[in-house]
């Protein structure tokens, strides 16, 4: 498996989106555990993921399709949509967008962002004001919703 | 865990977290609650012994404010993203994660609920594989880090309280005691570090009171401030400091040679 590691930071040529894979797994092992535990079986639910994640949408899709046909909730429908960021200043009440968050922001940075998005603030400020007092409002990861169930 | 939330969310950390939980044996907690009484070289230097044990050994640095596993253990390297998830760096034969990776020295003003997300997926996404021992640091205090750490390792885990002969530092240790107690969180024994004398009896005192193991006093010794750096695993385990808390871990059952 370490031959097949990337180092994270190396920058978005060696981003083979395992992260996605590594997330797609979570789902569908969250998934499956709620039907155990529950007795019931998920018809459908969804997938919303945060744009500070950066995420590829495609292929989270792609890998949930494949996971979770092997799963107890196989014929479940599901989407994958996206959740805009909204970045909130505590000093000033600005609220960034996530273009005005990454703007700044090289790869590697980026790279980071993706793993933890709450290190915003370590690598940028409010836009306005300057300030590291930074609080995530919406759109920081993947969120499972709307869970329907039988 | 891994239930869902009445609106019908599901966090699907919970169950990365979970399997991740299943692959170690023990997690000990260093705890202690007051500030600088040594918590996060005890925890580097533990990782180390364990290690040096023949035990598969990985330090979580929770200290999300002020991280120190990455600067008292010489670590620099950035983690390796595999399809299990992200690959700790690894020294002195112990797989070390922290925010520092990430965070490279920069600040790390996070508050609240922005930890406990940090905490959540640095569990979810670390693959540390198979661990005989997953040693933690934890930072000064009883916030937000702590109480997420102890909620999610109740089942494998065990904590180290750590104080010195302080009045005040043992009052707080007292606090921590009386919130791992609440939890249900096992204690495996309380720690006097940076002792000056033969005087341990407040420690003791503390630990008969609350009814949990007192494990003796560690020396101060100068020896390891000059610790750090690349040569710091090495440095650190042949300090005086480190002969001392190796029979301590040994005294609370852990497998030390
Ligand atoms: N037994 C000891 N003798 C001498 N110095 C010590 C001893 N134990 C720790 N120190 C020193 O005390 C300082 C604080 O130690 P450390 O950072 O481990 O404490 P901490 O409890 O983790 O602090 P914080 O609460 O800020 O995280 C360091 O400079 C460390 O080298
Ligand atoms: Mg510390
Ligand atoms: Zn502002």
């Amino acid at each position: 498996m370490l031959v097949a590691g990337v180092k994270v930071m190396d920058g978005p040529n060696m981003l083979r989106h395992m992260h996605e894979y590594t997330i797609a797994v979570g789902v569908v092992d969250s998934l499956k555990n709620f039907s155990k535990s529950s007795g019931r079986r998920v018809k459908s639910f969804r997938v919303f993921v945060g744009e500070l994640s950066m995420l590829n949408l495609e292929v989270l899709r792609g890998a949930l399709e494949k996971l979770i046909k092997h799963s107890d909730a196989a014929d479940a429908v599901f989407s994958v949509e996206v959740e805009r960021a909204r970045v909130i200043c505590g000093s000033c009440g600005y609220v960034m967008s996530f273009g005005e968050v990454v703007e700044d922001l090289d790869d590697q940075e980026k790279e980071v962002i993706h793993f933890l998005p709450e290190l915003i603030a370590s690598y940028g400020a409010c836009r306005i004001c300057g300030s590291k007092d930074l609080r995530i409002e919406s759109g920081r990861g993947v969120s499972i919703r709307d869970v329907v169930y039988v | 865990m891994s239930s869902m939330s009445r609106d019908g969310c599901i966090d699907y950390r919970d169950a990365l977290i979970m399997k991740r939980l299943s692959e170690f044996s023990y997690v000990l907690l260093v705890t202690g609650g007051k500030g600088g009484v040594g918590k996060s070289t005890i925890a580097s230097t533990a990782a180390l012994i364990l290690s040096q044990s023949s035990n598969r050994t990985g330090l979580l640095d929770l200290d999300l404010n002020g991280p120190s596993a990455c600067l008292l253990l010489g670590v620099d390297e950035s983690p390796m993203e595999a399809e299990d998830g992200l690959i700790p760096p690894s020294v002195g034969g112990v797989k070390v994660m922290s925010v520092d990776l990430f965070a490279k020295g920069r600040p790390l003003p996070l508050t609240g609920g922005a930890k406990e997300e940090v905490v959540k997926e640095m569990m979810a996404l670390t693959s540390f594989g198979r661990l005989d021992y997953l040693v933690v640091d934890t930072p000064p205090g009883t916030g937000d880090e702590l109480l997420t750490i102890t909620r999610l390792t109740k089942q494998v885990g065990g904590a180290i309280v750590v104080t010195t002969s302080s009045p005040l530092s043992i009052s707080v240790a007292r606090r921590v005691i009386e919130i791992l107690g609440s939890m249900n969180y096992r204690i495996i024994g309380v720690v006097e570090n940076m002792s000056r004398g033969e005087d341990d009896s407040l420690s003791r005192r503390l630990a008969a009171e609350a009814g949990v193991e007192s494990l003796g006093a560690i020396p101060f010794d100068a020896e390891i401030m000059v610790g750090g750096g690349k040569k710091g695993p090495e440095k650190l385990l042949s300090t005086v400091f480190a002969r001392s808390l190796r029979e301590k871990l040994r005294k609370a059952g852990l497998k030390v040679v």
